[in-house]
């Protein structure tokens, strides 16, 4: 039968290692909570996050992110100490479900109007960059 | 001309019924103010020509009808709402050559209104910031002092009220963004329930947590305007399909709660200021008692897990292909994206999408954003389980009057630290009631030296009808929002 893969641990998918936060990680494994890692994110780490991103940073940025970064983990680590076991997560602040309507046709697409607003088309398409060879 | 700056909307709207004033005195009025004032920065568009336009359409109406809702009334937009054929810049590169082929819902009902918009005002880059220092288009004064921050996101709308360029303003609020710059601004500003104004046309940042919202000089104004926002719209789905804000009128006595997690971390004389304005609130009748809200301080790091989570993912759009900036030269498609997006997204931006795709990604979704989903519950049902208890609650809005330039930035000899999460900090008051989707509102009541301290009310679910009454009833009985900055305060021009 068909098995998925087991997902990657956060050591290997960020490149966490040990080091700076080894108190939190202590802390992890004594304690309850369902992960060990804490560690600084690394260059790599940025780059994957930056490729994700759809965003190219330059040398001095990256460094800077890494750090705003780091600081910013730390901040929103501290939902990590209270356990949360039972409590289904909260998508929607009223709790509401999606309303549906009839499914009946009611907008049309002005594609010229909405296409004035592009900085490159031609006869009613878009330009990009050619993707296939 | 016997009307000034810093009318309330409920004076200029007798003032126009009454033909003392007309609506192109008005519009020529601010309009003259707005340029005297530059030095605010507090729009980025102003509109001149059709507001003049539609001033005179509105005096004919007037005229022919009398004055009737908002007609002939001058109001300014956040630049965060769609205004087809006036740039919607969100105060981002990004957007900077963006015409809307559309108005956002907002902006066409009070339009139908008859209210006659100015201009856009300035704001933080895509509503990300609290001190108006990331925009594109420069950071915005606090008119109260020149070297401090109006707050953000909307500080534009905040400054422009408070300084008497415009008697109201939109503005929205994700974590906080109408009612922190209220507070730094000494104006009153409403976060309606999660729901309550249609989220159409109004550019994306954080969808579960952005709401549209009005910005004026009394709670009497933010009643008028909310009436004319408010409202199921087809156009947006998670818009609620709920009556009216309705007018309590004469009220019973309130029990309003006082959360003891919001009264840490004060700066200087606030708790002062603010006890002051709890024996107001008892001299008014009303009975307060200390009540918990235990999650308090997961609040700040679960919103900025989740609203940066659904800032990656709703600014995924920008790719320089439909509208937006677009990069130069692209050498391949993704080339054509990335560069686009980099050389236009502003660093805090930049920032909060790498933040909510680090939370988002494999392996961390559970730790991070899951959990985070969990804490908003928590967080939530403190607020459910205390409004058994409570009508209303009453807390500081802000820990601290506006502050200066550069908060977190620290200058040492080696370089510059940028530390982002201090500013982030500042929300810790204004978040909560966000992650619960809770109408909210900020008006001013007092001072730490020369700077407005503002209150913030938070009620149930749709109960904007009894947080209105109660910062009605504050204003009757205080002046704190009819003092308008020094600088700014004399008439007309």
């Amino acid at each position: 039968m068909f098995q998925e893969p087991p997902a990657p641990t956060i050591h290997e998918e960020f490149g966490r290692t040990k080091g700076k936060r080894a108190d939190r990680s202590t802390r992890a494994k004594s304690g309850s909570l369902p992960y060990t890692w804490t560690m600084p994110l690394d260059a790599d780490a940025i780059d994957k996050l930056a490729r994700l991103s759809a965003l190219d940073l330059a040398a001095d940025e990256r460094a800077q992110v890494q750090i705003d970064l780091e600081r910013i983990i730390e901040l929103v680590d501290a939902i990590q100490a209270v356990d949360t076991a039972g409590v289904e997560p909260l998508a929607h602040p009223l709790d509401g479900v999606q309303p549906l309507r009839p499914d009946q046709v009611t907008e049309t697409v002005d594609r010229d109007r909405y296409q004035r607003i592009a900085l490159a088309v031609r006869d009613g398409h878009y330009l990009v960059p050619r993707v296939v060879e | 001309m016997s009307i000034g700056p810093f009318a309330t909307i409920g004076q200029i709207r007798q003032a126009l019924a009454a033909g003392t004033v007309s609506a192109v005195e008005l519009v020529d009025q601010y309009l003259q103010r707005i340029a005297v004032a530059a030095e605010l920065n507090s729009f980025i568009t102003i509109c001149a020509e059709s507001a003049l336009a539609n001033a005179k359409r509105a005096d004919a109406m007037i005229a022919r009808q009398g004055a009737r809702d908002l007609v002939g009334v001058p109001i300014a937009h956040k630049d965060i709402f769609c205004t087809a054929g006036v740039p919607t810049t969100c105060a981002s590169n990004m957007l900077a050559n963006f015409i809307a082929p559309y108005d956002a819902t907002v902006v066409a009902k009070l339009a139908a209104a008859g209210a006659v918009m100015l201009g856009k005002t300035n704001m933080d880059e895509f509503a990300m910031g609290s001190s108006n220092e990331t925009s594109h288009f420069g950071p915005v004064a606090n008119p109260w002092d020149g070297n401090r921050v109006p707050g953000g996101s909307s500080g534009g709308s905040a400054a422009a009220v408070a300084a008497g360029l415009v008697p109201a303003a939109t503005g929205t609020d994700t974590g906080g963004s109408i009612r922190q710059p209220a507070a730094l601004c000494g104006i009153s500003g409403l976060k309606p329930t999660y729901g309550r104004v249609s989220r159409y046309g109004m550019v994306a940042f954080a969808s579960s947590f952005d709401q549209g919202g009005p910005m004026a000089r009394s709670a009497a104004d933010l009643r008028i305007l909310l009436h004319h926002m408010e409202g199921h719209d087809r156009l947006d789905s998670t818009s609620a399909a709920v009556g009216a804000t309705g007018d309590l009128g004469d009220h019973d006595a309130l029990t309003i709660g006082i959360p003891a997690e919001y009264w840490c971390g004060l700066e200087g004389d606030l708790t002062r200021v603010l006890e002051e304005a709890v024996r107001e609130v008892e001299r008014l009748g009303h009975r307060c008692r200390d009540i918990s809200l235990p999650h308090t301080r997961f609040a700040v790091p679960a919103y900025y897990v989740v609203s940066c989570a659904e800032a990656s993912a709703n600014l995924a759009r920008y790719d320089g292909v439909r509208y937006g900036y677009r990069a130069g030269n692209p050498a391949d498609i993704q080339d054509l994206y990335r560069r686009s997006r980099s050389e236009a997204f502003g660093t805090e931006v930049k920032r909060r999408i790498l933040t909510g795709t680090y939370t988002l990604s494999v392996g961390y979704y559970d730790a991070y954003y899951r959990k985070a989903q969990c804490l908003r519950r928590l967080i939530r049902q403190d607020f459910l389980d205390a409004f058994e208890q409570v009508d209303l609650m009453l807390a500081p809005a802000t820990p601290s009057p506006a502050f200066e330039r550069g908060l977190g930035r620290k200058e040492t000899a080696a370089d510059q630290l940028d530390d982002p999460t201090v500013m982030y900090q500042h929300d810790v008051f204004t978040v909560p009631a966000s992650l619960a989707g809770l109408p909210a509102l900020s008006i001013p009541c007092g001072r730490l030296g020369h700077l407005p301290v503002g209150l913030q009310l938070i009620g149930p679910h749709f109960a904007e009808d009894r947080l209105l009454a109660l910062a009605e009833a504050f204003q009757r009985e205080t002046d704190w929002h009819l003092r308008t900055p020094p600088k700014f305060a004399r008439a007309p021009v």
